[in-house]
């Protein structure tokens, strides 16, 4: 409850505390665990305000997804990183906890969450390649982005172990996990890049 | 697993652990109470707290065996990697390891990662004059990619226009296919 801050007055603020509450919330827990209550909470509104500006909390949740996706989408605001790095999730760890959730507890179709930076990358991985079919290209850029997903969201779980008895070793493996990015987007071999291979800028299968 | 009277101690114990790991592929462990764990068990709520100190060391207790019992499982016990179309198959591991990833408190970061070190293991034995780098970022890529893969059939295959009905054998051949090519690379051969 942000009871330090001042109430959300008139229709605009009331709606963006909500849409700001559900952005917060959806990085704690998954969908259906939270309730109206708990986002009218969250954004120091009365409850009944969810459905008048929302219908529901589906909608304020969607809204909230949406925001995340976007300003992950537009990069950090010192311009330290863009959406377009490889495994620049990991500077947002709210958004990438927000999709685990979701994702885990099967409600991500419903949300309509879609990846605000995956035209830019399917272009990319269309422009490395000459004569491979349109399906394709999306199941590698997928696979692509699960490597990405995954590589931020169990980065707690994976890094400790890859540098656990040489700390050189994190950065040497941290170059290959680039390299295997960029193959799996370009559809070329991952097991070279592990082992090393660089693709040539644009180059092809 | 249901209650009987007839099993002996010891199995309610390793019925706890199985409620503990069913219930944390598909919950986070704070949501998750000690009754919730005697139910899913099927065993008396005050054998929680026989065998265990609480909830949460039990949950505790189900994750540290989580490791081991991948690689005695799906690894033959350490002698072959892991298989790829049955780790495809379980959605319990990914569920698992993202819960405890999302939850700091159930994670020991000093802690072994007993299938990644058996992974390891293997490329070294297979590839003994590889590169060290080569062989810990292909373990750590497979690894990866097996716990994401429910991630891309359940969110990113309809975002990207893709129709899991329609194109899901397409998805399934092309990802065993990266796999297979991070595992000869390091001379091993992925199951399946």
């Amino acid at each position: 409850m942000n009871t330090g801050e001042r109430t959300p007055r008139g229709s605009e603020e009331v709606r963006e505390a909500l849409v700001a509450a559900a952005a917060r919330l959806l990085g704690t827990a998954p969908p259906e665990r939270i309730s109206g209550r708990r986002l009218a909470d969250e954004a120091g509104v009365n409850y009944g305000l969810v459905h008048h500006y929302f219908g529901g909390k589906d909608a304020a949740l969607r809204e909230g997804f949406t925001r995340l996706s976007e300003t992950y989408a537009s990069g950090s605001e010192d311009g330290s990183w863009m959406a377009t790095d490889p495994f620049s999730m990991r500077h947002r760890p709210d958004f990438i906890r927000a999709l685990a959730f979701a994702s885990l507890s099967g409600e991500i179709d419903e949300l309509h969450i879609t990846h605000p930076t995956t035209d830019a990358v399917l272009d990319r991985a269309r422009r490395g390649r000459e004569t491979v079919d349109e399906t394709t290209i999306r199941i590698d850029v997928g696979i692509a982005t699960v490597f990405h997903l995954s590589r931020c969201l169990f980065e707690n779980i994976i890094d400790p172990w890859i540098g656990h008895d040489d700390p050189e070793m994190s950065e040497a493996v941290e170059e290959r996990f680039v390299l295997i990015l960029r193959a799996l987007t370009l559809g070329t071999d991952p097991g070279a890049a592990a082992g090393g291979r660089r693709e040539p800028a644009g180059g092809s299968a | 697993m249901s209650a009987s009277t007839a099993d002996p101690p010891l199995s309610s114990r390793d019925a706890l652990i199985e409620a503990a790991v069913n219930l944390m592929s598909r919950r986070s462990p704070s949501t998750i109470s000690g009754r919730d764990l005697a139910t899913e068990a099927g065993v008396n709520y005050g054998l929680v707290h026989y065998y265990f100190e609480s909830a949460r060391d039990l949950m505790s207790e189900a994750r540290r065996l989580h490791g081991p019992w991948i690689v005695e499982n799906l690894m033959g016990g350490g002698t072959r990697p892991v298989d790829s179309e049955s780790a495809l198959e379980d959605r319990r591991i990914f569920g698992f390891i993202a819960h405890v990833a999302l939850e700091d408190e159930y994670l020991d970061p000093s802690e072994h990662r007993p299938a990644m070190d058996a992974l390891l293991e293997l490329a070294r034995e297979a590839d003994p004059d590889g590169d060290p780098v080569h062989h810990r970022a292909t373990v750590a890529a497979v690894t990866l990619l097996l716990l994401g893969w429910p991630i891309f059939v359940e969110h990113n295959a309809r975002g990207l226009g893709l129709d899991p009905d329609v194109d899901g054998e397409a998805i399934r051949s092309r990802f065993l296919g990266v796999l297979r090519s991070l595992y000869s690379s390091v001379g091993l051969e992925a199951q399946g």
